[in-house]
């Protein structure tokens, strides 16, 4: 494993930021940490790069203790967070200069390959970058020294569709050999690419497979009900998330499914009758949505 | 280049990129304040702003340096960088180095040698360190390091300055006597937590800050370390004083030493007419919020002592005197306002011959106290200094260097002025210097302030100072005397006056086994 915590754990002014967190994040991974806003996401990534310490737990990244990460680890690992701080009055060439100093393994063409693709402007000082240029220049200085490990906190926050599109592309053709631990509450955009996920509920983990387990367990279930079937508030199976029922249409989301004919089973057992159901296949992005609702749900009960 | 050297390299020259119009500034400044050029400013307000600006710059500069690479954000670049946390310690220190210290020294080099000094009182002038800019600018590195804006550094700044401000507001603060003791030799004392604390508090906190990453830690030492510094602000000068006795072992000297009221007009009594109007002499020698204290119909008067039992050649310097009415059993009634003017020693008194201070009773505390049939005591804080260095110097302008005195000089005034002695001493300085041309009486001689700062606190620094004398009559070329004098104990004594406003006449001395005879205004 590239990453591998135990028991990670944050606390903030008696607010539990990250509550026993285990994770463990594979070489060569496109890891999605999924969660809302306030999640703990951000913090379990700052505690990984050492930003900020634990409080309880243990967290090991390129084989050393989080807390102990140092130039050499620095050297394989790249980090980009949407709310970075950068120094705003050096141009982009000059802030390529300085990083350019920092790595010996720095990677010069790919640097220039990246400013190009990313059609940066060499005079321009950071600060007077867009948002999305922004993002752009953090990332082609977290690439170009082809790092092991590549984290990025929310990097496709508040970008415009085209954008995202170009830093997404940007990202994936680089990191071919790279680890990326990214984490977003967004998912549609690394759709195609994430290998793992995880989900991050009010600072709890609340699972962490390959993406191909995670799909293979949701379905989106919509089936025709009587209209004399009883109520579903009670007695519905643990598997199922926002469970609704309107008229005699009944919907809901099963988290472990196994065959068409066990969810038709459940329904007969849970719903009473049923006529047409449809069991159908959920994106990532469908996936993480209906989760966080399930968590809202959950929170306002 | 080794890595880390790169890597520092790196960080100035991004430090530099960013900053170089700031750093331009700060450079300069040293010439702007320097003496040659601020001789020159004739206004005072420019003369002020000049150093004003020199300071907010310098310290706009150290902030916005360690700024650059907060180490106490959560979001900065660096902070997942391959950069080693001392390297960048190292970086932003050197970057100071360069752009605050050795510009300055080596200005104030350039400008000593262009003053007619030599090369090696030239070099003494630009190594030395001043410990209060030392500490100041390392308090402000301080400052920087557990922020991480520049609005936080400047918020805390200002935080500082109100707290400051409140502490000299709490009742019991008395001024004129925390202006005695600074002036009284004290000074090192009163400004000793703000100026060393930072030179001590500065490696942990960086530490913790960079090495460890606990701000909240580093937090609470710098928000303790100026709880700290406020705490001369607040200390009475007696516990000033007490202070300054046990750094000072006592020798035979303290033990003998004693002052007696001297013979002569005393003492003399002023009162105030009804509408709380007191004499202009009277205005000028007290603030208004003492004579505010005291109300109308305040009784204002003089006491003179003189040391007694001072070794031959020793110096008996008077701090301050506090004077109380006190009943038969020498219980504490009433404490009376003291004069500023005179708890103030201006330069160039001895006290070794007397000392005159006025006093003011507001008169419910006079009534009250003859009421009670009490007593004036008078308590007196003495420093005895025994010569330690003699040395001559010619009326002759020439720069020379003497032994125990520093490169010393005498500036010939054409215009028959007054001779200056202007010298310059790095390295463990006399607590008081006195000059008097050759062959003169002590009667006749100039002193420098007092100051009892420790020999450890002054290895590196250096300071000039300035004597003046009186032209002689004749037109000889004359020689000037030099003494040196070092600290050998600091004591306190009391007199009980007799009555309660010092004694019924001018012709008898009083000492502190005199009656109690009183006396009515």
């Amino acid at each position: 494993m590239i990453i591998e915590t135990e028991g990670l754990s944050k606390t903030f002014r008696r607010h539990d930021a990250v509550c026993h967190v285990s994770l463990s994040v594979p070489k060569g991974a496109v890891y999605a940490l999924v969660g809302e806003n306030g999640a703990g996401k951000t913090t379990t990534l700052r505690m990984l790069v050492n930003i900020l310490t634990p409080d309880r737990g243990s967290a090991r990244v390129l084989g050393v203790d989080s807390r102990r990460l140092a130039r050499r680890e620095f050297l394989r690992l790249g980090y980009v967070s949407e709310n970075q701080t950068l120094p705003d009055r050096l141009t982009v060439a000059q802030y390529f200069q300085y990083l350019r100093s920092l790595y010996p393994n720095w990677d010069r063409p790919l640097e220039a390959e990246l400013l190009a693709r990313f059609a940066l402007p060499h005079d321009r000082p950071l600060g007077k970058l867009s948002h999305g240029m922004r993002m752009k220049a953090m990332l082609a200085g977290a690439l170009s020294f082809r790092p092991e490990l590549l984290i990025l906190d929310e990097p496709l926050s508040g970008l415009d569709p085209l954008v995202r599109d170009e830093v997404l592309e940007g990202l994936l053709h680089q990191a071919e050999d790279t680890t990326v631990l990214i984490s977003s509450h967004e998912l549609s955009e690394i759709e195609g690419a994430a290998t793992h996920m995880a989900f991050m509920d009010r600072g709890r983990l609340l699972f962490e497979e390959p993406v191909e387990t995670v799909r293979s367990r949701f379905r989106e279930i919509t089936a025709t009900v009587g209209t004399d079937s009883g109520d579903i508030a009670g007695g519905l199976p643990a598997s199922w998330l926002a469970a609704d029922r309107s008229r005699n249409t009944f919907r809901c989301v099963e988290t472990a499914f196994v065959s068409d004919a066990d969810v038709l089973q459940k329904l007969i057992l849970h719903v009473g009758a049923v006529g047409n159901v449809d069991v159908r296949p959920m994106t990532l992005r469908e996936i993480a949505k209906s989760l966080m609702r399930a968590m809202r749900t959950e929170r306002s009960q | 280049m080794s890595g880390n050297v790169r890597i520092i390299a790196a960080i100035i020259r991004k430090d530099l990129a960013v900053l170089w119009p700031l750093a331009a500034i700060v450079v300069l400044l040293p010439v702007l304040r320097s003496d040659v050029v601020l001789q020159n400013l004739r206004n005072e307000n420019v003369l002020a702003a000049t150093i004003g600006v020199s300071v907010l710059a310098t310290m706009l500069l150290i902030v916005a340096v360690v700024h650059q690479d907060a180490s106490a954000s959560l979001r900065d670049d660096w902070l997942t960088r391959p950069i080693p946390r001392w390297t960048m310690v190292t970086a932003k220190l050197v970057f100071l180095a360069a752009v605050v210290c050795v510009p300055a020294m080596a200005i104030n080099f350039v400008l000593a040698l262009a003053d007619g000094r030599s090369v090696g009182e030239a070099v003494m002038r630009a190594t030395s360190v001043s410990h209060g800019t030392l500490g100041a600018i390392l308090a402000v590195v301080a400052f920087a390091a557990v922020t991480s804006t520049l609005l936080e550094a400047v918020g805390a700044l200002v935080a500082l300055m109100i707290a400051a401000l409140v502490a000299q507001a709490v009742p019991g603060y008395v001024l004129p006597e925390g202006m005695a003791i600074l002036i009284a030799g004290g000074e090192w004392l009163s400004f000793a937590p703000a100026i060393y604390l930072p030179i001590v508090i500065a490696a942990p906190v960086l530490w913790l800050q960079y090495g460890r990453r606990r701000t909240v830690v580093a937090r609470a030492i710098v928000a303790g370390a100026c709880a700290v510094a406020l705490v001369p602000v607040l200390t009475p000068p007696a516990a000033m004083f007490d202070v300054l006795r046990l750094l000072t072992p006592a020798t035979e000297a303290g033990r003998t030493a004693g002052v007696a009221l001297a013979p002569g007009c005393f003492p003399r009594v002023a009162t105030e007419t009804e509408s709380g109007d007191i004499s202009d002499n009277a205005r000028r020698l007290w603030h208004d919020h003492q004579r505010a204290s005291v109300g109308p119909h305040a009784i204002a008067f003089s006491t003179t002592v003189a040391p007694t039992g001072v070794p031959g050649g020793w110096k008996a310097m008077i701090g301050f005197a506090q004077a109380f009415f006190v009943d038969a059993s020498g219980r504490l009634l009433h404490r009376l306002q003291g004069a500023h003017a005179v708890l103030g020693r201006p330069d160039g008194v001895d006290a070794s011959v007397s000392a005159t201070h006025f006093w003011l009773a507001s008169r419910t505390a006079y009534e009250d106290a003859q009421r009670q049939s009490a007593r004036l005591r008078l308590k007196y804080f003495v420093s005895l200094l025994e010569p330690t260095a003699l040395g001559e110097i010619a009326v002759d302008g020439r720069r020379q260097y003497i032994s125990g005195f520093g490169y010393c000089s005498t500036e010939l005034d054409a215009s028959a002025g007054p001779v200056s002695i202007d010298c310059f001493m790095r390295g463990r300085r006399p607590a008081l210097v006195t000059a008097r041309w050759s062959g003169e009486t002590a009667a006749r001689e100039t002193m420098t302030r007092p100051d009892y700062t420790p020999a450890a606190l002054e290895l590196l620094s250096g300071a000039p100072y300035r004597l003046t004398l009186p032209r002689l009559r004749s037109g000889t070329a004359p020689r000037v005397t030099l003494t040196a004098y070092e600290a050998r104990a600091h004591v306190e004594r009391s007199v009980d006056a007799p009555g309660l406003l010092g004694g019924p006449s001018c012709s008898a001395a009083y000492t502190s086994t005199g009656n109690t005879n009183g006396e009515q205004p």
